[in-house]
């Protein structure tokens, strides 16, 4: 984890007290833009660096340039560059594995030889944010002009690793607000949700971490209650680890005086999956509902159309999450609880209406089938199918 | 409301680091292992616990003030040395202790794994102009021979070397600059340099040790955030060990794999000349001489003693003769290559060790340890007093 290395502590111990000590709003910006290029050439190296450079510059220009055409082809240039990085060995390799699985493994060989040997540091979220803009730029909804604000849009470095993804429609005015003055409630705020970040992340997380690590092989031979302390383990490691990164995100923008989005709500109160959804990694929730379910027609043609974009999209949204089948099987899990979810009122009649009346009566039940239901997602995220399986199912053996 | 406003945050959070580092400095000067026998597992890396120089140094110090006027001798090297297997009143160090008695005070700085020079080694380093009569004695096998900072153990090196605790070498540091850094390597040494001036790595181990432990281990499982000082040395809890054939028949083809894979037996290390004799490798001895001149400055290899630990004859009878050759070779050329570097070496081999003195291959058991302990107290007697050289720091 890139903020735990004490390369990033000594980064930050000298950028933030310069930070705070410039007397002039454009020499803070200047400062933040060369702070966040050097964070990104550290941890992205050459190889990392470039193709955001290219992808970056192709974003500008199309965004610059107002047209649509420009900004269509940039979004399949974007969109292209995140395929081969980051899913080509996985598609080529399940695609031909279905015919020829030795040839699969030939054609993995050969994309691993042709390409680095890992995809570029955050290439998801450059990918998002870029394709944000140019859609909203071709929407007619906003257009950066000055290099150095998309500069930092793209290379901010608190979010550039895990998220929050940025809106540069809210991320602008917050970034000159931020550097217009140094406010010292920004800077306790910052500290104090930092130190809770680390907290969750290394005092918490990282040891459930090993914990899971070490149980997890041997889940089944557990003791009934063991195995259930190792399930919500393996609920809270997630949680923790990933608000936690989100925490320190968020407060190390905030010491600089910029307020990025909120990503967690307390998503495990949620009573529903479509309300976990709008508490958990709401960042990129939204922006799947902005930029895939809408565009696909979200729930505007039917529930048979809508049940199908909601798959299409948590199918993308477990994808996204990294090229594996236990991803776009997760996503699909959730898509399948949000069909339910969200229809069985309508299409169960009478039946499903005194359901959903006698859950409405009952919300600690409504809460316990939400949340047993992502959590046994988690299962699905992080094992392969059949282990998943068997996980879940001593689960409710002896 | 006062107390959440900004400003007082903002200073807790000054007050409170500069806090941490004054008190991470205390406990870098003093001794907090009380009663310390051993790096035994829930005081080392094995376990995510790392004790740093400064607090290795403070160990020594206090167990040999320099008022007492008693010689130091330092142990370093690996599992054996360590005592691994071996309960805490069975330790071969505490046999050592004996046999040399009061004039002489032992200090086992050796772990599993390690290196000949690694943190005794490099506590050794850090003592030897404080200690002008102090001796480092430590064990390896022939072969291996990796510098303090090219090791499992390297954290302890870069800590004392960033704290400018070890003296200074013209050769090393031309050495350390010309070595090939990774991502790792310079994560690690950034991180002990910050540790020099912030002393966070001290804090956290003393914390651990006296308080509260943050890390969860597989070893320790529901005892792992306990505080150190409070848990045995592991060894205690183990079943004893059994010396006794039946238990080597079973562990025969495991063990024997590994021991064909040490580096006493390597076959890239050995070829045979034109009379089909084993013999060793030019390029090998090169290499052995190359690294065994980056092990201690001068003038310490002379206030060293290598022992070349015993391979359990038990298993060494199950090698072909063509491999015992190879063994007998390593230790005579790795005994000779110390020897012209200035060492004292002790080889075990053939010293009259039976398959009951060990546990498995090369691990002793308590009358293992024994019989180490009067050969190598033989050897730290018939060593001549050290000269006092100076060292510069």
């Amino acid at each position: 984890m890139i903020f735990t290395t004490y390369w990033f502590f000594a980064f930050a111990a000298i950028l933030f007290p310069l930070y705070w000590l410039l007397p002039w709003g454009r020499a803070r910006l200047g400062l933040l833009l060369v702070g966040c290029a050097i964070f990104h050439g550290h941890f992205a190296g050459a190889a990392g660096v470039i193709p955001i450079v290219v992808l970056a510059v192709a974003t500008y220009l199309a965004g610059r340039s107002g047209r649509s055409s420009w900004c269509i082809a940039t979004i399949i240039l974007c969109v292209a560059s995140l395929g081969i990085y980051k899913y080509s060995p996985f598609f080529v390799g399940s695609a031909v594995g279905l015919f020829d699985p030795q040839l699969a493994a030939k054609c993995a060989l050969w994309i691993r030889q042709a390409l680095p040997a890992s995809p570029p540091l955050a290439i998801s979220f450059f990918t998002f944010e870029f394709v944000h803009y140019l859609y909203d730029v071709r929407k007619g909804r906003m257009r950066i002009t000055s290099p150095v604000d998309f500069a930092l849009f793209t290379i901010f470095f608190p979010s550039l690793v895990a998220g929050p993804i940025k809106r540069c429609g809210d991320f602008l005015p917050a970034l000159h607000r931020g550097v217009a003055a140094v406010a010292t409630a920004d800077v306790a705020i910052g500290l104090s949700r930092v130190a809770i970040g680390f907290a969750k992340k290394v005092l918490i997380s990282d040891n459930l971490a090993t914990v899971i690590n070490y149980y997890a092989p041997h889940f089944t031979q557990q003791s009934l209650g063991t195995r259930w302390l190792l399930f919500a383990a393996i609920a809270f490691r997630i949680l923790l680890d990933f608000s936690g990164y989100s925490d320190i995100a968020i407060g190390l923008a905030r010491m600089f005086g910029i307020t990025l989005p909120e990503n967690f709500r307390w998503p495990y109160l949620a009573s529903s999956l479509q309300e976990f959804w709008q508490r958990w990694h709401i960042s990129l929730s939204t922006w799947i509902r902005d930029y895939i379910y809408i565009p696909l027609g979200g729930s505007r043609h039917g529930v048979a159309r809508k049940i199908v974009n909601g798959f299409i999209v948590f199918a993308l949204c477990g994808l996204w999450h990294g090229a594996a089948w236990n991803f776009i099987v997760w996503g699909i899990f959730h898509g399948a609880g949000l069909a339910v979810c969200g229809n069985y009122r309508l299409l169960l009649g009478r039946t499903g209406a005194q359901i959903g009346a006698f859950l409405d009566r009952f919300p600690p039940l409504s809460w316990a089938l939400t949340t047993g239901y992502v959590w046994l997602g988690w299962l699905l995220f992080f094992y392969p199918l059949p282990q998943a399986y068997k996980m879940a199912a001593s689960l409710f053996s002896r | 409301m006062k107390l959440f406003s900004p400003i007082p945050i903002c200073v807790g959070v000054i007050a409170g680091f500069v806090a941490c580092c004054l008190l991470g400095r205390a406990s870098s000067q003093k001794n907090i292992y009380k009663n310390f026998q051993r790096l035994h597992p829930f005081l080392e890396q094995e376990t995510s616990y790392y004790p740093t120089a400064s607090q290795l140094v403070a160990v020594a110090r206090a167990q040999c003030p320099p008022s007492a006027g008693r010689k130091l001798v330092i142990l370093g090297g690996n599992s054996v040395f360590n005592g691994s297997g071996q309960k805490h009143g069975e330790l071969w160090s505490r046999a050592l202790q004996e046999e040399l008695g009061d004039r002489y005070q032992v200090v086992n700085f050796s772990a599993p794994g390690a290196g000949l020079v690694d943190n005794g080694g490099v506590i050794f380093e850090c003592l030897a102009r404080e200690y002008p009569q102090a001796l480092f004695v430590t064990n390896t096998e022939p072969g291996y021979y990796p510098a303090g900072n090219r090791s499992a153990y390297s954290y302890l090196f870069w800590d004392a070397y960033y704290k400018g605790l070890l003296p200074s070498d013209a050769r090393r540091e031309k050495r350390l600059a010309n070595e090939k850094e990774t991502p790792g390597s310079r994560e690690l040494k950034l991180g002990r340099r910050m540790n020099s001036a912030l002393y966070f790595n001290d804090l956290w181990t003393d914390v651990s040790y006296r308080y509260v432990s943050t890390v969860w281990t597989s070893w320790l499982k529901e005892r792992s955030f306990r505080p150190r000082r409070r848990l045995p040395d592991w060894y205690d809890k183990r079943p004893p060990v059994v010396a006794e054939e039946s238990e080597f028949q079973q562990m025969l083809p495991g063990h024997l794999d590994a021991l064909r894979h040490r580096h006493a037996l390597s076959t890239e290390r050995y070829q045979q000349n034109g009379v089909g004799a084993w013999v060793q490798t030019e390029e090998s001895l090169h290499q052995d001489e190359a690294q065994i001149a980056d092990l201690l400055p001068e003038p310490l290899p002379h206030r060293s003693l290598v022992v070349f630990t015993p391979y359990n004859p038990w298993f060494l009878a199950h090698l072909t003769d063509a491999e015992r050759t190879r063994v007998e070779l390593g230790f005579s050329n790795g005994g000779l290559l110390l020897e012209k570097a200035g060492y004292h070496v002790l080889s075990t081999f053939d010293r009259g060790f039976v398959p009951e003195d060990f546990g498995d291959t090369v691990h002793l058991s308590p009358a293992g340890g024994r019989r180490l302990a009067h050969l190598v107290a033989e050897s730290i007697r018939s060593m001549p007093e050290p000269n006092q050289v100076a060292l510069t720091r």
